[in-house]
């Protein structure tokens, strides 16, 4: 029997790099995973969580922090801030600095930290080495994400055991609510198997420094994991195992906070990385030429399966996507690239997206018209700065 | 002997590893030696490596087999799915495991089950039995890929062949339901060279250690958290 490899009900297929599985009534995981949404006690989720969390603080820990909050400077923080304070916890905010932050970026998360006057700790890798570490993640596995995913998911384990906060809150279960690769019932925590596979994709720090990458062994030190006996004494939870997770929906509610979505021609989603000069160029190229496809698709599957579009307007809309334009010169200037060193790259590298990259201008795609609901909102912002340098001593 | 806290890693033709949820429904877990090397770092007890078979023709065991050969954990490693008279001399080589596990040679094909003793020992023999129990105990037979009933021969034949039971609760697999301990009504083994797998609760697993159960095999929950393991022992 020929293996089915493109899900019957929505856009994903088997080359997704959080793992699909298509079984053999033709629905993929994720789809799958989504219907237990319906099934959920979710208050009964919510007070488990409140037990939870009681639990975990009973053991003490710092007197002014109940939980650290990694932040990506996009709506989805708001929420988990939300969600936090709905718990009565103290949280301490944290952002790890990835460059690649705009204007908007940096403006969100001003927003969100005096909206909610809480404490926020902006991490800054050194810029020098960070971008030494990008340039080696772009040519040893053709992604620019591996150092940041390294950081975020290291530093606030570390800054937690130092501050002895015991907890860290994180948003959606991206491997669950993507590809459905848990259960919901499976209430998966942060691990660093977990940080491995899904955050690393399977590249731990030494597979990644081990050869090429002209970094020294002190300088390495944000990018790796605590111990594991270590890490075990900070609990890490997702909320979506908890809460009913639409983001969509819960983003654009954060509208009321003063959160500014991006508009942008390379998803509707105006929510999700707004703010990121990166997230839906070189990043998103990068992606369709590993796995085949742009993010997009994950958005427009999520939509199908939260019932706001249909599959064959979601696979018009994912065709319009595809042919706009993305210009990915900014963010080689960026790491000091030469002309040579660009066009070579782009030879070598852009196999399949290679025609998408040009200065042209996109065209506008009308969306609402595809959707059956939809959560946009007619002021969205633009970035005016695609990489604002904001560290200490700049 | 102590008891053991083991982890059950199921194995994908395409060689990572597999989650599976009530003996039905499939997930991706990742990759397989970096999912081993984790189980490694947490410290279970042993690892039970299966490839499971469920009807289906090749199932790329050897290559699998192979794969698993070239990767360096501490952790003694059991492995089964697609053992079979072709492979046997050629995986039990240069041993990088220490326990066969067999299910469908266990019903028809005991020249296999002869072999592999005579090369491995009898220590190294583990019977794998996913199970239903409806009004009676029925077995899983992985090449029919159907539960069936079980009699005193099969029984006789499993005590002759094996030195330990792997038991699975198969409609619990995956779940935090709690493991079908009425299946020990049924069973006509030796109790203490039996391990439980399938549903298991933290107090499936005291239950298992004051009954004098061999051990317990972790299903999918293994990963699920940072030391999932050492807060059951």
């Amino acid at each position: 029997m020929k293996e089915v490899i493109q899900c019957s009900q929505c856009l994903d297929d088997l080359n997704h790099p959080l793992g699909q599985v298509i079984d053999s009534s033709g629905l993929c995981t994720g789809c799958i995973t989504h219907k237990e949404k319906d099934l959920i006690d979710w208050g009964k989720r919510w007070s488990e969580l409140e037990k939870k969390c009681t639990e975990i603080l009973k053991k003490g820990g710092n007197d002014a922090y109940d939980c650290i909050i990694p932040l990506n400077a996009d709506a989805e923080d708001y929420y988990v801030v939300e969600l936090a304070l709905k718990l009565n916890l103290r949280p301490l905010l944290l952002y790890v600095n990835n460059y690649f932050g705009t204007d908007l970026s940096w403006k969100n998360l001003h927003t969100l930290e005096t909206h909610f006057d809480l404490d926020l700790i902006t991490f800054n890798p050194n810029i020098i080495t960070y971008k030494e570490v990008v340039r080696t993640s772009l040519r040893k596995f053709n992604s620019i994400y591996w150092p940041y995913q390294a950081i975020k998911t290291a530093y606030p384990v570390r800054l937690a055991l130092d501050m002895k906060i015991p907890l860290i809150l994180w948003g959606g279960l991206q491997a669950t609510e993507q590809v459905g690769k848990f259960s919901h019932n499976d209430e998966v925590e942060m691990s660093g198997w977990s940080r491995n596979q899904h955050d690393l994709f399977a590249t731990d720090e030494v597979d990644f420094f081990g050869t090429g990458a002209q970094i020294s062994n002190s300088e390495q030190f944000h990018y790796t994991y605590p111990d594991l006996k270590q890490a075990n004494k900070i609990k890490g939870i997702y909320l979506s195992n908890y809460v009913r997770w639409d983001p969509w929906r819960q983003n654009h509610n954060m509208l009321k906070y003063g959160f500014a979505p991006e508009k942008t021609q390379h998803t509707f989603d105006q929510y999700e990385r707004a703010g990121s000069s990166v997230f839906y160029s070189i990043h998103d190229l990068l992606r369709l030429e590993r796995h085949g496809y742009l993010k997009v698709r994950d958005h427009l599957s999520r939509e199908i399966r939260h019932k706001r579009i249909t599959i064959n307007n979601a696979k018009e809309l994912y065709a319009l996507y595809a042919s706009q334009y993305v210009d990915i010169k900014p963010f080689f200037d960026w790491i000091g690239s030469t002309d040579s060193g660009y066009k070579l790259l782009l030879k070598e590298r852009f196999k399949y997206s290679y025609k998408k990259i040009s200065k042209k201008a996109n065209k506008t795609i009308k969306i609402q018209d595809y959707f059956i609901s939809s959560y946009f909102e007619g002021q969205n912002h633009c970035s005016t700065k695609d990489f604002v340098i904001y560290h200490k001593g700049i | 002997m102590s008891f053991r806290i083991g982890a059950t890693v199921l194995i994908g033709h395409n060689g990572n590893a597999i989650q599976s949820y009530g003996f039905k429904k499939k997930r991706i877990l990742g990759n397989l030696q970096k999912v081993l090397k984790f189980l490694d770092a947490y410290k279970v007890d042993e690892i039970h490596a299966i490839v499971p078979f469920k009807g289906k023709g090749d199932s790329g065991s050897s290559r699998i087999f192979s794969h698993l050969s070239e990767l360096s954990i501490s952790t003694p490693l059991g492995i089964g799915g697609g053992i079979t008279e072709i492979n046997i001399e050629e995986i039990t080589q240069d041993p990088f495991f220490e326990r066969c596990i067999f299910n469908s040679a266990i019903f028809n094909n005991p020249e296999l089950l002869q072999k592999t003793k005579s090369i491995m020992g009898h220590q190294s023999m583990v019977a794998s039995i996913p199970f239903i129990i409806d009004d009676n105990l029925k077995i899983y037979h992985s090449k029919t890929n159907s539960f069936q009933a079980i009699n005193d021969e099969l029984w006789e034949e499993i005590g002759s062949n094996f030195n330990e039971v792997l038991l699975l609760d198969a409609r619990a697999e995956g779940t935090k339901k709690g493991f079908n301990f009425q299946v020990f009504k049924y069973i006509k083994f030796p109790i203490d060279r039996i391990l439980i797998s399938g549903g298991l609760t933290k107090c499936d697993i005291n239950k298992a250690r004051k009954m004098g159960l061999a051990g317990v095999s972790i299903d999918n929950f293994a990963l699920h958290s940072e030391y999932s393991i050492e807060a059951l022992r």
